[in-house]
């Protein structure tokens, strides 16, 4: 070990890399040195390095249960992702981690599960939805709702059509904007929650999303009498060091990269800031 | 404790005694009441005539700006590592900056990841830390439990007694920096300690500033102050951050790549302060703290809050007034105090 190795990655080839929408992709990620990726548990992340740009975190978006690869899928928003979705299969990326808390899968054996995902947040909410898959009898129904900006904007799309055909699950979608290829519902993702029958004593609902989608979301499952402690999302700072050192993803006295970033939303009313 | 009295004209010699080991470190003057950390050179002068230095030797521990690792290549890269560096002998830190020092040991080895190249150099230091007997005029280690003297964090404590210095020894590390050159000490008196006991208490009473800390601190925990309250303080606050770099405490930091080539990178790291703007600004342009108010409000939450108290087992001011010194909108920790003190009046 070097004297600086908590900060010092491992490195990792591109193995494969998956075209979600005109600006995301998905990274399959293996080999040269990765040896936790059955280790990690859903709603992690990992501090991936693009050499001569620097390193930023990224949630783990496939299942541990189905980790051949270590899968992160990135739109490319800023310097680092812009550089990254130049790279191509066989360049090398470095990792760190995993890093952070996990969803509350133990806890929320028995219930009922709402996952409400708002574009590029429905990464996240995946690496779970696949671990209640391939543990299905642990979980009671499991409902998905997804809404994107418009068709073009989903993520996933192979699943998500495997989706609607399981019986495992239920999901819905809808786009802000439709185009001629799309006769599903249109309009943002909170309309699709309004009156929806659940039994608040056993439900859990996961949400990820931009942060205005997650108000509007939080409000409709509080309308559903969800208790608060049963309303769970990620929260998502910028982040440079994931180890609770370089204080950037701060709020209040929680490092959300080593408290989080799984929170539920009366963890989160308690915090000294909201985020 | 050991302790030994060691004439100040051996210093010299005492000091010399570790370069063969040691980079060795010691304040030097600059100009007027100036001083910095500076590499002690053989024969140099060592003085004993200074407040404090500058910035804190914070510095020498958790770099302004440092390498973590170098890179050759991008896309099929190779990571090289460091090459290690001697330890660090420091003379004459002051005891605000030891509490500083240990705060940051222990802030950069918890929550179970140990940052070594942090850590690996304090605790392989030598600390030889210099009591106060005469504050400065920002000043107030007094109301923050970080001075003007030890009870511990140092390896050596060494009290002003004219032209001897009072040595107390506060480790193994300092035990054996005294069996390097044992002929230069000899074993204090009991007169000799209470010379120093009543420099300490005569000392007490020469502080130019108190601070409301125990209330102030009450206040930010609870959140008992007012968005009224912040914005005034905010529109005194320049934003430069300099609060933050000479503050012995702040452990912000940002990283990124620096090319040294075409195809050769270094994994740079440098400080950062939480009242920049682009501190939380996320690739998408989100911004949590966008307002300099909360910026603020982050920083003496950092800073004195019971919930951070509870992490690190102390609040996050040593009392050095290097805010003070630095703050042109008069918003030092011990200034913001009695604002907060006058505000809940």
């Amino acid at each position: 070990m070097s004297a600086n190795s908590l900060y010092v990655p491992q490195l990792s080839r591109i193995e494969r890399i998956e075209r979600e929408t005109p600006d995301t992709r998905t990274y399959f990620l293996s080999g040269l040195g990765i040896d936790w990726r059955r280790d990690y548990r859903p709603g992690q992340f990992v501090e991936l390095s693009v050499f001569g740009i620097g390193e930023a975190p990224f949630c783990l978006s496939q299942s541990p249960s189905r980790a051949d690869y270590l899968e992160v899928t990135v739109r490319k928003t800023g310097t680092l992702t812009n550089r990254l979705n130049s790279y191509e299969p066989g360049d090398t990326v470095g990792l760190r981690g995993p890093f952070g808390n996990c969803f509350p899968f133990d806890r929320a054996k028995g219930k009922n599960l709402l996952f409400v995902g708002g574009g590029i947040g429905l990464p996240p909410l995946r690496s779970f939805i696949n671990y209640v898959l391939d543990h299905r009898q642990d979980y009671g129904e499991v409902r998905v709702f997804y809404g994107a900006r418009t068709p073009a904007d989903r993520v996933y799309k192979n699943e998500l059509a495997a989706w609607h055909d399981s019986d495992q699950l239920r999901l819905t979608e809808t786009v802000d904007q439709a185009d001629g290829s799309w006769n599903g519902h249109v309009g943002v993702v909170t309309r699709l929650l309004r009156g929806l029958e659940v039994d608040p004593e056993q439900t859990m609902a996961f949400t990820c999303g931009p942060p205005i989608m997650l108000k509007f979301v939080v409000a409709e499952l509080l309308a559903l009498k969800l208790a608060e402690r049963n309303i769970i999302t990620t929260l998502e700072r910028y982040m440079k060091c994931g180890v609770g050192k370089c204080g950037h993803c701060c709020v209040g006295h929680h490092y959300i990269c080593v408290d989080g970033p799984v929170y539920n939303f009366e963890q989160i009313r308690f915090l000294p800031e909201t985020p | 404790m050991d302790r030994l009295i060691l004439r100040k004209s051996d210093v010299q010699a005492f000091l010399e005694s570790f370069l063969a080991d040691y980079r060795v470190v010691a304040p030097r003057h600059i100009a007027g009441s100036d001083f910095v950390f500076d590499d002690y050179r053989p024969g140099q002068e060592v003085r004993f005539d200074f407040v404090n230095t500058l910035v804190p030797p914070k510095n020498l521990f958790f770099q302004a700006r440092e390498t973590l690792f170098q890179i050759s290549g991008t896309v099929h890269p190779t990571i090289l590592p460091k090459p290690s560096a001697k330890p660090l002998a420091v003379f004459g830190l002051r005891s605000c900056d030891a509490s500083g020092l240990a705060f940051l040991e222990r802030f950069f080895a918890q929550r179970g990841f140990e940052d070594d190249t942090v850590t690996a150099r304090i605790r392989s230091s030598l600390r030889m830390v210099l009591s106060c007997h005469t504050p400065g005029d920002n000043c107030f280690c007094v109301c923050c439990d970080g001075g003007p003297a030890l009870t511990s964090g140092f390896d050596l404590q060494l009290a002003d007694l004219g032209n001897r210095l009072l040595a107390e020894v506060g480790s193994e590390s300092g035990r054996a920096a005294v069996r390097r050159r044992p002929d230069l000490f000899s074993a204090a008196t009991d007169a000799d300690y209470s010379e120093k006991v009543r420099q300490l208490a005569a000392v007490d009473q020469t502080f130019n500033r108190r601070s409301y800390i125990s209330s102030g601190m009450k206040r930010i925990s609870l959140a008992r102050l007012t968005e009224e309250f912040w914005q005034d303080c905010a529109a005194d606050c320049r934003g430069c951050g300099g609060c933050c770099f000479v503050c012995p405490t702040c452990s912000c930091f940002s990283v990124t790549d620096k090319p040294d080539d075409e195809d050769h990178y270094r994994r740079e790291r440098w400080r950062d302060a939480c009242l920049y703007e682009g501190f939380t600004r996320e690739a998408s342009g989100h911004n949590p703290r966008a307002r300099k108010a909360e910026r603020l409000k982050r920083r003496f939450f950092h800073k004195l809050s019971y919930q951070y108290v509870e992490l690190m087992g102390r609040h996050g001011c040593v009392g050095c007034g290097r805010c003070v010194t630095t703050c042109m909108g008069k918003l030092g920790i011990p200034d913001f105090l009695a604002r907060v003190h006058d505000e809940c009046k």
